[in-house]
């Protein structure tokens, strides 16, 4: 068993959506956790606060910090840890989550260990 | 008595079964899990009901303001319930936080527009929201003010349907468009227009004043009753958006009906009436999306919980002594409603309400359903003669029912030839796909018999 993180990249599409778009959306979420939560692989799942996180980097011997990031487009949103036997699988649960289905991205990455 | 029923009881016995897949229990170890599930429609009902609650606070003029807080609300629902799961009293939290967001906004106007205005509003909205109980906020005025507003004399009845679907019912323009068949764009425009109009006209927010209230009501039964019929006639559209508008027009006429404001005579008889046809809703269209007509569905499929409702509300509705036109459809549609088959029908009691009915409202639609009560009693002959009287009437030259009700009564008096003329003509003129096909079987069916 390996675990993978999948960062949530929110999109543009909801400011769209029509209050039971949202639902609907809300509601594919709870079943996608619920399910990977039944079968045991579903580890972590937190949200980021919004709007807030600062880019530190050392420069010349000094610390610089940037942000916060105003661009809510393409921020991380939240994540989840889950597990899976193989890259495969992780793709698989990736396919299905919902977030995909709303204009974000989901980036997928193996922890090792 | 009638039962007062909350909507969430509504929702539970009369939603078509659309559930989602966050309520469908798939416990693979066959545990229910403890995880709060939505209600259906809630965060469309809630947006309704908070837009109408926070309209009082920021004004008419404000109402897109209002949206765009409602939105945000929502859209935070969005993007952390995915990771906390849903809360335990989800609607509570939508409310809790619209409201930060509005007193986040009142703040930023108070403080730097300086605006006497904004600080009111801040201290109105803090001193009644402040401290409460989530659950507690009397939603029901405000939702009822709201559908006044958009009753608004200023807007036309179309605007009207469509600006109380918008804003009390929670459905976005382009949901609205697609009930329609308008485009997105059009029904957008045509919103912010109504807005603008409302506006201009220097429009309230709340209650009418009890010399004009019977007058307002009027007009806010006749747009739930336009609302409920754009459902249940089905001229074109997709099937299960058209039974939404009816259970929403249901939904509506609930909240004016549970309001002290709203119990009279006529609010009940339409709520009877509502109740009563849409109980058939299910039963009139098969698997394959093709029209059933009333003697041959299968009336096991009809809703008894709605029918019960229909004949509780149609007894409320007597009280008093107004005879309105809601009352007399209601008491025909509950003459169909408790027949246990087609032959067993009240038709003497229907055609004398349908008589009752020509005497208050002879519209052309009525006429040509007294002359069908007609030939049920009297035979095909009689009723071809009672449909030749309106040969003249303008609206039913191109009223499709009219020329398939000609090819059903000529089609039972034998007369196949001119059946099949008469059941052309109503093919050429619906533009209904179901009553398309039901037409063309009817056509092979005579084509088969002539043979």
């Amino acid at each position: 068993m390996s675990q993978f993180m999948l960062f949530i990249r929110n999109g543009d599409e909801p400011n769209e959506f029509s209050p039971e778009q949202i639902q609907q959306a809300i509601q594919r979420f709870s079943a996608w956790a619920k399910k990977l939560r039944e079968q045991g692989k579903l580890i972590a799942a937190e949200k980021l606060k919004d709007n807030e996180g600062l880019l530190l980097s050392g420069r010349n011997g000094q610390i610089v910090v940037d942000g916060p990031f105003a661009e809510t487009k393409e921020t991380i949103g939240g994540y989840f840890i889950v597990e899976a036997c193989s890259l495969e699988e992780a793709i698989e649960i990736t396919k299905d989550c919902p977030a995909l289905s709303h204009g974000g991205k989901v980036e997928l990455r193996e922890v090792e260990g | 008595m009638a039962a007062k029923w909350s909507c969430e009881r509504l929702k539970d016995n009369t939603l078509p079964a659309t559930r989602s897949p966050g309520s469908i229990s798939t416990g693979a170890s066959g545990q229910a899990e403890s995880v709060p599930q939505l209600v259906d429609h809630l965060f469309r009902h809630k947006a309704g009901q908070m837009i109408s609650a926070l309209t009082r606070y920021f004004g008419v003029e404000n109402l897109g303001l209002v949206e765009d807080i409602i939105q945000e609300a929502l859209l935070k629902a969005l993007q952390g319930w995915p990771y906390h799961g849903i809360p335990e009293n989800p609607g509570g939290w939508l409310w809790q936080t619209a409201k930060h967001h509005a007193l986040d906004v009142l703040r930023r106007e108070a403080r730097f527009q300086k605006r006497l205005q904004g600080e009111i509003q801040l201290i109105e909205m803090q001193q009644v929201t402040a401290g409460q109980d989530v659950d507690s906020y009397p939603f029901e005025d405000d939702q009822l003010s709201m559908m006044f507003l958009g009753c608004h004399p200023a807007l036309s009845r179309e605007v009207q349907i469509a600006f109380v679907l918008n804003t009390v019912s929670g459905f976005s323009a382009a949901e609205i468009a697609r009930a329609f068949l308008i485009s997105e764009a059009t029904m957008a425009q045509r919103l912010v227009r109504a807005k603008a109009r409302l506006r201009a006209a220097g429009a309230r927010f709340g209650l009418p004043e009890s010399g004009s209230l019977t007058e307002r009501l009027d007009v806010v039964l006749d747009v739930l009753y336009l609302l409920f019929n754009e459902g249940y006639e089905a001229h074109a559209g997709e099937r299960l958006l058209r039974e939404e508008l009816c259970l929403e027009a249901i939904h509506l006429c609930k909240l004016v009906v549970t309001h002290p404001i709203g119990q009279s005579p006529r609010v009940h008889a339409l709520l009877a009436l509502m109740y009563l046809q849409a109980a058939r809703l299910t039963a009139r269209i098969d698997a394959a999306g093709d029209l059933i007509v009333l003697p041959a569905q299968d009336r096991s499929l009809w809703n008894r919980e709605m029918i019960r409702e229909g004949l509780t509300y149609l007894e409320l509705s007597a009280e008093g002594d107004t005879l309105s036109e809601f009352h007399l459809q209601a008491a025909i549609a509950a003459k169909h409603a408790v027949a246990e088959t087609f032959d067993q029908t009240d038709w003497v009691g229907i055609l004398d309400d349908y008589a009752a009915l020509l005497e208050i409202a002879p519209s052309p639609v009525v006429k040509l359903n007294h002359a069908v009560a007609i030939a049920m009693i009297h035979g095909p002959q009689a009723g071809l003669q009672a449909l030749f009287k309106l040969k003249d009437e303008a609206s039913l030259k191109k009223y499709h029912l009219f020329y398939a009700t000609f090819g059903e009564l000529y089609e039972r008096s034998g007369n196949v030839q001119q059946a099949n003329q008469s059941y052309r003509e109503a093919l050429a003129l619906t533009e209904n796909e179901a009553e398309s096909r039901f037409l063309q079987k009817k056509l092979r069916q005579i084509d088969g018999h002539a043979r």
